[in-house]
């Protein structure tokens, strides 16, 4: 199993992979009866034959290039099946000491660097899709932001996959901002061909003292099949680490996001978009550790959710009892479009902290006829109403996203689909 | 009253499940012609406005209406609106996320598109905006903002007024756009319609209270009680119900049909 090692002369990672083995076998698959897949039966999924691994094959670059967001000026990054492709890629010029490029290339002309922050988030629960992605990794993208540099543009990863035959691909990425570093990446995954792969991606996210991080998960795939993702962020003091994650295909998606704010003034944002149709099942399972005094935490879910399709989320809050004046706000709102559409919420607050402003809110509703109504006086047709107040419903969440073309890209795709 | 019809309602009931709320409804608008409707709470008169607007919730029992020619009834909601009907709500709903630039665009250019006019120019738009809305009196910040969100109550009632001018519908329904108005804020919202008004747009004012018809001088006052149009005649008949209430109507129709 660990033959194709990430690279036989980094003893550290060959030691994470082994322990991720074992954690794995100790783990397996959710169990059906497992509490935090109780929505989401994704065991059953990981139940037939399938490769753990595929060779990338050729992919031109105008196939490349039919991906890319319009008019984003990014340093683009592109994976196939999990394996860096720097001949496609273009990273452009970098501040002095940035190292953008493959997982495999770093372990081996920076592995000291790269040591300092794979898998060092310890999250409080382990997960196996976690483990399981750790105990195969073999590439990825690793990008670094040296103390006090700037990164301008934005990193966009393209993770492509393309498999002839069913095959888990497992995309890795690992993100470090030093302290008072800044950085934003764009990862989106698109299958190329039509068998659809499962997916088992993990980024990590490191934001040091001051640093800022801004990170953006893209599932735009509709034809894409199994989504597991898990993103861990780790904050140290006075970081501020902002997630959106933005789903509109996908057949089963999960996405773990695990947050550990582990210094005082931290500030975290989580954001999210559902927008479902057909029988998509999209579960989000976010978790804040607020570990430390004086922290600010602000999740916003947004799921629009039409035809049989399901949405989940849950929310955990954890406010251990040191952690005073900690502020965690959080609310999931659905819309549902028909009667079979089902949204399942729940937060999850456990505060141990007495000095504390917490909130949740959660709620699901239709579309308001009233407000249907108003605008369909003025002329606008039903269906152009509809859109107008789904769009205004998704607004907060892709008005957060601070890369323009990017949110422009983003808020014209939820209007197509709706 | 005038041959160019603009609206034309024979024996409209109304209702909501089993209850009758229009009970026949007789009221022809001649083009150009502002009617106001007056009444106590309760006889009908948004009831009136909802089912000639098109709100679903109202089924329409019986009677017939037909608006510029076409059969009212059987148009779609937007349908009405393309066509020229403007109802300024009673209530104006707050649509948060729906900035008003964007929704004021969609709605004029559906309207257009349906006149057979070219969609505005950005530029085009702008420059409509800034002048409807200075009829009104309209803050330039509202513009900015979403629709009716977190408006005081004259906001949003100049707002329907100013969605009217952007609009340009040929007849106006006000329903009670000038209850909550402090005196300042009715004059500016009467004197931004009587800006509007002309030869080809006819307006149905329903109000309560008398002391709009002083700015907004109507052609005829019309009392709707428990869903049934009593009692027409001028402009003076808003005054004497100002000056003696609805009860003396009240007794001439118990004489007229005893109970
Ligand atoms: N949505 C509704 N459901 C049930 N009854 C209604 C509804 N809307 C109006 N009504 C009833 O119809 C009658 C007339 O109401 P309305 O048209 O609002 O009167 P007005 O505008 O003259 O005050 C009232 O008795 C009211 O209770
Ligand atoms: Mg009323």
């Amino acid at each position: 199993m660990l033959g194709a090692a990430l690279n036989g002369s980094n003893a550290f990672l060959h030691e994470r992979r082994r322990s991720a083995v074992e954690e794995f076998e100790r783990l397996g698959f959710p169990a059906p009866k497992d509490e935090s897949y109780k929505y989401t039966r994704i065991g059953r999924l990981f139940q037939g034959e399938y490769a753990v691994d595929a060779d990338a094959p050729p992919i031109s670059q105008s196939q490349i290039d039919a991906l890319e967001v319009p008019d984003l000026d990014a340093h683009r990054l592109v994976v196939v099946n999990g394996h860096f492709q720097p001949e496609h890629s273009r990273i452009g010029s970098l501040p002095p000491g940035v190292i953008a490029g493959g997982l495999q290339d770093a372990s081996a002309s920076h592995p000291d660097v790269l040591n300092r922050f794979v898998s060092k988030f310890t999250a409080t629960d382990a997960d196996p899709f976690e483990a399981l992605n750790t105990a195969f990794v073999r590439d990825g993208i690793f990008i670094f932001v040296p103390r006090g540099k700037t990164v301008e543009k934005p990193f966009h990863i393209l993770n492509l996959v393309s498999v002839k035959s069913p095959t888990l691909v497992q995309p890795r990425v690992v993100v470090a901002a030093e302290s008072g570093a800044a950085v934003s990446v764009i990862e989106s995954s698109v299958a190329v061909d039509s068998v659809s792969p499962t997916l088992n991606a993990v980024s990590e996210l490191y934001a040091d003292t001051d640093a800022f991080v801004d990170y953006y998960r893209l599932q735009l795939d509709h034809k894409a099949g199994t989504v597991v993702t898990t993103t861990n962020v780790y904050q140290q003091s006075t970081s501020n680490a902002r997630t959106t994650t933005i789903t509109l295909g996908g057949r089963v998606v999960r996405n773990n996001l695990r947050f550990l704010p582990d210094g005082e003034h931290c500030e975290t944002h989580l954001m999210g978009l559902v927008v479902a149709n057909g029988s998509m099942h999209v579960d989000n399972h976010t978790s804040v550790d607020h570990a430390r005094p004086n922290c600010v935490s602000n999740e916003l879910y947004k799921n629009i959710l039409a035809d049989q399709s399901t949405g989940v989320f849950n929310g955990r809050v954890l406010v251990r009892q040191d952690s005073q004046k900690t502020q965690a706000y959080q609310s999931n709102r659905a819309v549902v479009l028909s009667d079979d559409a089902r949204m399942y919420s729940k937060p999850e607050l456990e505060i141990y902290a007495d000095d504390v402003m917490c909130s949740h809110g959660a709620a699901t509703g239709r579309i308001d006829p009233e407000s249907i109504f108003y605008l369909r006086s003025r002329g606008l047709s039903l269906e152009d109403a509809r859109k107008m107040m789904l769009q205004a419903f998704s607004r907060d969440v892709t008005d957060s996203i601070r890369v323009a073309p990017l949110r422009e890209y983003v808020d014209q795709l939820v209007r197509q689909r709706l | 009253m005038s041959n160019a019809e603009m609206l034309e309602i024979k024996n409209l009931t109304a209702g909501i499940e089993d209850n009758e709320i229009l009970k026949g409804i007789n009221l022809s608008i001649g083009a150009g012609e502002v009617h106001a409707i007056m009444g106590p709470n309760g006889s009908g008169k948004s009831t009136l406005a909802s089912v000639l607007a098109g709100r679903e919730d109202f089924e329409v029992t019986g009677g017939e209406v037909s608006f510029k020619g076409h059969d009212l009834l059987e148009m779609e909601v937007e349908e009405r609106a393309r066509e020229g009907l403007f109802l300024a709500f009673q209530y104006p709903v707050e649509l948060p996320g729906v900035s008003m630039a964007n929704f004021l665009k969609e709605a004029v250019n559906s309207v257009r598109s349906h006149r057979g006019q070219d969609a505005l120019s950005a530029v085009e738009f702008i420059k409509l905006m800034k002048e409807r809305a200075a009829l009104v009196d309209l803050n330039p910040d509202l513009k900015k903002r979403a629709v009716n969100e977190g408006f005081s109550g004259g906001e949003k009632k100049r707002n329907e007024i100013f969605q009217l001018a952007m609009l340009e519908p040929s007849l106006a329904i006000l329903d009670e756009t000038d209850s909550g108005l402090d005196i300042d804020a009715l004059r500016i919202v009467a004197d931004g319609v009587n800006r509007l008004r002309s030869e080809n747009r006819s307006f149905l004012v329903i109000t309560h209270y008398q002391r709009l018809l002083n700015y907004i001088v109507p052609d005829f006052v019309h009392v709707l009680l428990n869903g049934r149009i009593v009692k027409s005649g001028g402009k003076d008949l808003a005054l004497k119900l100002e000056e003696h209430g609805y009860d003396w109507i009240k007794e001439e129709l118990d004489i007229a049909e005893p109970a």
